[in-house]
């Protein structure tokens, strides 16, 4: 069932209805009838999924470089002023900008205190290749704020962007087997950057490990392992 | 000939060097051998960034001493590989930044470029974050006397004998013309090199008979890289570390 690819390689991706997802890039073809069967061809290399009615394809690879894409939910830190709103760094090449009234309920007189070094959950409104990403504190819908917003207290560290899927993904054993051991807060942002706030030092100490250590990129323990693991840390 | 010849080749993709986005060695011989690792897209310097397209930077370092001539020359022939294997367009105004290491001292042949090159794609794959069109195989090739048989530089021995060699990149991708050897996807030439020593000289049908060699044994190349990459994603998902006995104090 699973097939990994490298870049270069077709895919046989054919649907009325195509969707094509990360990894993936349909070639351009000289004329209308060859672009209904232009071919498909992997730009990553990983594990090539499909859904169950064959229409939306996509390449599950990994990397810890982050490259902004809309409404991805992330982890960013002021750097600076820039006019009336933030540059924040969420880990792309380019600096990201919040705009001052991007929050909920927020209006000229009422903004949000933030300073320089502030941590932030937002989510990214407009990642174009040519521009630099800009970032919204509220939800795209609702304009509610979601939990999107300020981080207080805490600590955060860094892991690879499929680590930092997995954690969002609500089936994934890690975070309700550490959340059933000790009481713990987490935001998880897609660009491999993890928040995590605990009341004791050491419990902090003991989820960061066990982040590194599930992480593909480190090892990809799975959840036996990891009991063990934890059983053995003296919290 | 060349199933035997290429039969040393070592690939590690699970170097896991800090502070880059992905590295990774090949070896076609414990004698030659290199370490590349990229970081990319990430910001340019004003003066480097272009406003279309990612700028590639390469840096090659010889395994001792300091990086002279011979080290810059391979350094442009490696960003131009890149240049061409990357979707560069898909990145403006980022930079992507690759450093090679020798891992062995160079030789007379062109083997060392040829492990560099491997080593350079392989990294760019390990990477995950730039897009690339296809994968860049090359191999290095030579020939004992004017008219005798080109074959695969297999080892030490040969260098020392070989009076006219070369180093042939193929770039294997579906999107290319190109005749299919084995399974590996089509493949087109995308850089060559091929010079003979001092005394000695080449013809055009030399050329063309060296590249055909060379094509084949980069098929080769190539199925060793799928192999390695496969092995490693499913590895990885059945890994069991061993035991960790941690004592922790705060």
């Amino acid at each position: 069932m699973e097939s990994i690819v490298l870049p270069g390689e077709q895919v046989p991706a054919q649907h009325v209805n195509l969707k094509l997802g990360p990894g993936l890039l349909q070639l351009s073809s000289e004329t209308q009838q060859q672009a209904k069967s232009a071919p498909v061809i992997a730009t990553r290399s990983g594990v090539l999924n499909h859904s169950v009615n064959k229409s939306k394809w996509w390449v599950e690879g990994n990397s810890r470089r982050y490259v902004p894409a809309p409404q991805e939910s992330v982890i960013g830190v002021i750097t600076g002023r820039s006019g009336e709103g933030w540059r924040v760094d969420i880990g792309s090449a380019h600096p990201a900008s919040l705009d001052g009234l991007a929050f909920e309920g927020a209006t000229k007189r009422n903004k949000p205190s933030l300073k320089v070094g502030s941590l932030l959950y937002a989510r990214v409104s407009l990642a174009h290749k040519d521009m630099e990403p800009e970032l919204e504190c509220f939800d795209a819908q609702t304009h509610k704020a979601d939990g999107f917003g300020e981080l207080k207290d805490g600590f955060v560290l860094q892991c690879s962007l499929q680590m930092s899927r997995l954690l969002l993904d609500p089936k994934h054993f890690l975070l309700p087997l550490l959340g059933s051991r000790f009481a713990l807060e987490a935001a998880v942002g897609m660009n491999g950057k993890v928040w995590v706030s605990s009341k004791e030092t050491k419990h902090t100490i003991a989820i960061a490990r066990c982040i590194e250590a599930v992480d593909p990129d480190g090892g990809g323990m799975d959840e036996t392992h990891v009991k063990k693991f934890l059983s053995k840390l003296d919290i | 000939m060349s199933s035997t010849a290429l039969r040393s080749i070592s690939i590690s993709c699970e170097e896991g060097l800090d502070g880059v986005d992905g590295s990774a060695r090949f070896s076609f011989r414990p004698s030659c051998s290199a370490l590349a690792s990229v970081s990319g897209p990430i910001t340019a310097r004003l003066a480097a960034e272009h406003p279309a397209r990612a700028t590639v930077e390469v840096h090659v370092r010889p395994l001792s001493s300091v990086p002279g001539t011979a080290e810059k020359s391979r350094g442009m022939a490696i960003r131009e590989i890149v240049e061409r294997s990357c979707l560069l367009a898909q990145h403006p105004r980022t930079l992507i930044q690759v450093v090679v290491q020798a891992l062995t001292n160079p030789t007379p042949g062109y083997a060392l470029l040829a492990a560099e090159i491997n080593a350079c794609t392989l990294a760019l794959i390990n990477a995950g974050s730039i897009a690339m069109r296809g994968v860049v195989c090359a191999v290095s090739v030579g020939r004992v006397k004017k008219g005798s048989v080109v074959s695969v530089e297999v080892d030490m021995a040969d260098d020392a004998v070989l009076e006219g060699g070369g180093c042939f990149a193929f770039l294997f991708g579906f999107a290319l013309s190109g005749p299919i050897k084995g399974s590996a996807p089509p493949c087109e030439d995308v850089w060559s090199t091929y010079s003979a020593r001092p005394g000695s000289s080449f013809d055009q049908a030399e050329l063309v008979r060296a590249r055909e060699v060379a094509r084949e044994a980069a098929a080769e190349v190539w199925q060793c890289m799928k192999n390695n990459i496969r092995r490693q994603k499913m590895v990885g998902e059945a890994q069991s570390p061993e035991e960790v006995v941690v004592k922790m104090e705060i």
